[in-house]
């Protein structure tokens, strides 16, 4: 008996035994690969002088760059090519002389949290792409390259415009104590602003204007109500479309707000010059009583509460809705609608406002991904021109789209390029040059891209309603002019902090969040307004008032 | 004589080695993860280098406003559930297996069964529509019976119960075949007897057939008790909203919160942890108690 026990003991002793060096095994591999990569760090820093300061310059004898990356989920190649072998690959190679080894490559799903075991590991590569909160720790770790004075050395003039068309606030970001660390990748906040739709037919029907104000939505949204706007002697319809989360892309309320001079969810400048939160200033108590008020009046859905957008839109697709705020493409989502009944038209405008000040539409911080070089890199100029031929290719004056950004079987070339960006007015110049072609009858001008929208333009305007949606967005009373107009006369209300979460609002945001959420429902759907000013207060002390004053702080640091 | 046994039998004995490993690879070691929950975690310095905070991230869920509030919500809505999921299989079980048709009783049984393959995303979308107080089919019939329209998922008072009775329509099913596959195991002399002795059909509902169900509803029981902070992520998360969070938020969806939305991974840990200290502790507890009065031993 004794005996069977000790082997027993020693089976099981073996199997632990295994399992801890199968673990233990792969713990080694880790940290050989780790220094192994730092003994062969670069030593010396030669050569890029003699390229001069040419942001196109080529590398002669080409150069070799380490590098990971993210690859999309879905992305194809052509036959015989590969991520180490396609135009991008080639392109570097010819026209920088700079070849890229990529140590590894991940699906995009898995990207963060490999980079973070290689960031732990000290194994970094010459390039990379980080998110804000990767950035703001290797920055303080001193990981990476100061890339200041190489970015006005080597950027070109168009990859500067580019970088800087948000106003410089994607810049900023990458940028500590006067220190360029980072090139973003840049993407539009322009295409995160709200328009307000509505039902145009049902506009005629009623014989009701435009709206410019305020006052009009709210009219608009009783007549849309109460004066049977479908015609089916029904009280069925509805006025204003809401959903459950309050904000979003669909039927939410940011638009209103705005209309409003209220800014909810972003950080705004107080008349002292200082950040402050959007959602507890004193705009914010206007617009939730009138929200109140059209929920009353039964023009808001009872039940909003518990319908998320996509239940909003399948209402909206049935015709029981009139009007709602939200994103620029969302006529994408009205196509059914549109298709099962050819009468329904919804059309965007701006923001109306409350008053004689136009309103002016939040903008999100777009940046969430930016380009690094690791401190010691031989050629941490490289990323640079890299980006420069990126831009320069895809969007540039000699840009050949259907070679780099997608091609003619709709191949995304683009996902190739190790730096990438869309130029924060991307869609709104699509706009512009397909009217241009539409009015000159003549697409020879598009990228590939917008011809695209051209001929389903031209496709709606032979009466083919499958192509309704993309007129609504990129034709001419498209909800991308509307953006346009808001860009050309600056009614646009940027989010100030740009920067990683703080300590104190990741500690606190699950709380702030579950207030805000809870107070604002609570009071759309009739608790007193005086529960606004019960939540500024609590707010403020759950940790607002600390995140006010890192941010403040953070503020400083950036000038 | 045993060492020889054990020789010959030895073999065996290593074909459980892959499954121990695997076990032990998959289910033990990341338990080490339970470091995080006393740290304050950064990805880039990893599980072993992040800072030590001790019980800080402990003390920072208690200290959390409205943390009791979201522990007695679990617990009620749990606790519900532990009951009308064992009750509720019971009851029809028994009822089913009074049916004479086979054809009735398996076409039930296959009914009341299907809802549980269905996940909680699509179940969220549809509950929506049928408990809505203006359009929804419930309320309706509820109005043949002049009973006002109730907004079963926007009114604070009503939404535990809401969850409660759409997750027992969804699990009953499961619960009633896992019950009538035990009344199989049911002696049919028993009922023999009881019939020479006199007993109807209720009379031997009461003392044959719920005896005999007896351990498996010991068992079942027991196995839900260490549910008894689980109120059911994926049901809460599709159905609630901020207007029913007073009743309705769960623990589960403050660590979903914070933990994914808020990348707080220490503090979702650390609550994660103490889910399983008190379901253990639970388990223990009941099954303990389930050993004292019915004699009943799982392991």
């Amino acid at each position: 008996m004794k005996v069977m026990n000790r082997k027993k003991w020693l089976a099981i002793g073996l199997t632990g035994a295994m399992a801890f060096s199968l673990v233990a095994c792969s713990g080694n591999e880790k940290t050989e690969q780790s220094s192994a990569s730092a003994s062969s760090q670069p030593t010396s820093t030669e050569s890029s002088e003699s390229v001069a300061a040419d942001p196109m310059g080529k590398y002669d004898p080409p150069i070799e760059i380490t590098a990971v990356r993210p690859i999309t989920e879905g992305t194809k190649f052509k036959e015989g090519e590969s991520i180490d072998n396609n135009n991008w690959s080639k392109a570097y190679q010819e026209s920088l002389g700079i070849k890229i080894k990529y140590n590894w490559t991940i699906a995009t799903a898995q990207y963060d949290q490999k980079l973070n075991i290689a960031i732990a590991s000290d194994d970094l590569p010459d390039v990379m792409e980080v998110n804000a909160a990767q950035l703001k720790r290797l920055v303080e770790d001193d990981q990476l390259e100061d890339l200041s004075s190489l970015y006005d050395q080597y950027a070109a003039p168009f990859t500067k415009e580019v970088l800087s068309q948000d106003g410089g606030n994607a810049l900023k970001s990458g940028t500590f104590d006067g220190k360029q660390f980072a090139l973003p990748k840049m993407g539009s906040g322009l295409g995160q602003t709200h328009v307000l739709w509505i039902r145009t037919d049902w506009l005629k029907k009623l014989q009701l204007s435009e709206p410019k104000t305020i006052d009009d939505v709210l009219k608009i949204a009783e007549a849309f109500t109460k004066q049977d706007p479908d015609g089916n002697k029904k009280d069925d319809t509805r006025g204003l479309g809401i959903n459950k989360d309050i904000w979003g892309f669909y039927a939410a309320m940011e638009g209103f707000f705005n209309g409003f001079h209220a800014y909810p969810n972003v950080w705004v400048k107080d008349e002292s010059g200082k950040l402050a939160y959007g959602s507890i200033q004193p705009q914010m108590k206007n617009a939730l009583q009138k929200l109140q008020e059209l929920y009353k009046a039964g023009q808001i859905d009872k039940e909003f509460g518990t319908k998320d957008a996509s239940k909003v839109n399948e209402e909206a697709n049935a015709g029981k809705l009139g009007m709602f705020y939200g994103y620029f493409w969302n006529s994408g989502w009205l196509q059914d609608g549109k298709l099962t009944n050819p009468e329904m038209e919804w059309t965007p405008y701006p923001l109306p406002s409350i008053d004689d000040q136009p309103a002016k539409a939040q903008v999100p911080f777009a940046i969430n991904t930016y380009y690094v070089v690791k401190k010691g890199a031989k050629h941490p100029e490289a990323s640079i021109k890299m980006l420069n031929l990126v831009l320069e290719n895809i969007y540039g004056a000699t840009a050949n789209p259907e070679a780099y950004n997608v091609d003619k079987d709709g191949i995304a070339i683009f996902e190739y390029a190790l730096l990438y960006g869309e130029a924060p007015r991307k869609n709104l110049d699509a706009h512009l040059n397909v009217m241009d072609a539409l009015t000159a009858k003549d697409d020879s001008k598009l990228t590939a891209e917008e011809k695209g929208y051209y001929s389903n333009i031209m496709a709606y305007q032979g009466g083919d309603n499958q192509f309704w949606g993309s007129d609504k967005m990129y034709g001419e009373k498209g909800s991308l002019s509307v953006i346009e107009g808001y860009f050309k006369n600056q009614s646009l209300m940027n989010d100030e902090f740009f920067g990683a979460p703080t300590q104190t609002m990741i500690d606190n945001n699950a709380t702030l969040q579950k207030l805000q959420l809870e107070t604002f429902t609570r009071i759309i759907m009739g608790d007193s307004i005086d529960k606004f000013d019960e939540y500024v207060k609590k707010w403020k002390q759950l940790g607002g008032d600390e995140i006010t004053k890192e941010l403040n702080e953070w503020a400083l640091a950036q000038k | 004589m045993t060492n020889l046994r054990f020789r010959r039998q030895f073999p065996y004995h290593l074909m459980i080695l892959p499954g121990l490993l695997f076990i032990l690879i998959y289910n033990y070691v990341p338990m080490t993860g339970i470091v995080m929950a006393f740290e304050r975690f950064v990805p880039s310095k990893g599980m072993y280098l992040s800072p030590w905070v001790g019980w800080k991230n402990f003390e920072f869920m208690l200290n959390m406003p409205g943390i009791y509030q979201v522990i007695w919500n679990t617990v009620f809505i749990a606790l519900m559930k532990i009951i009308a999921g064992v009750v509720v299989p019971v009851v029809i079980t028994l009822l089913l297996y009074e049916a004479k048709s086979r054809w009735f009783k398996s076409s039930v049984q296959t009914i009341v069964y299907f809802p549980h393959f269905l996940s909680w995303i699509i179940l969220g979308g549809i509950f929506v529509d049928i408990l809505s107080p203006s359009t929804g089919m419930l309320n309706e019939f509820l109005g043949w019976f002049g009973i006002k329209p109730i907004y079963f998922l926007g009114d604070v008072n009503w939404f535990p119960f809401t969850l409660v009775g759409t997750e027992t329509w969804k699990e009953f099913g499961y619960g009633t075949i896992v019950y009538l596959a035990a009344l199989t195991g049911i002696n049919p002399t028993l009922y023999e007897a009881a019939t020479m002795d006199g007993a109807g059909r209720f009379k031997q509902a009461v003392h044959v057939t719920l005896p005999g169900l007896l351990p498996m509803i010991v068992l079942m029981t027991i196995l839900s008790l260490g549910n008894v902070l689980n109120a059911g992520f994926d049901q809460v998360f599709n159905l609630y909203s901020a207007q029913v969070y007073r009743s309705g938020d769960i623990i589960d969806t403050l660590v979903y919160r914070i933990g994914m939305e808020d990348a707080n991974y220490g503090v979702a840990t650390a609550v994660g942890l103490f889910k399983s200290v008190v379901s253990f502790v639970m388990i223990s507890v009941s099954y303990g108690l389930a050993y004292r009065f019915t004699s009943y031993r799982i392991f």
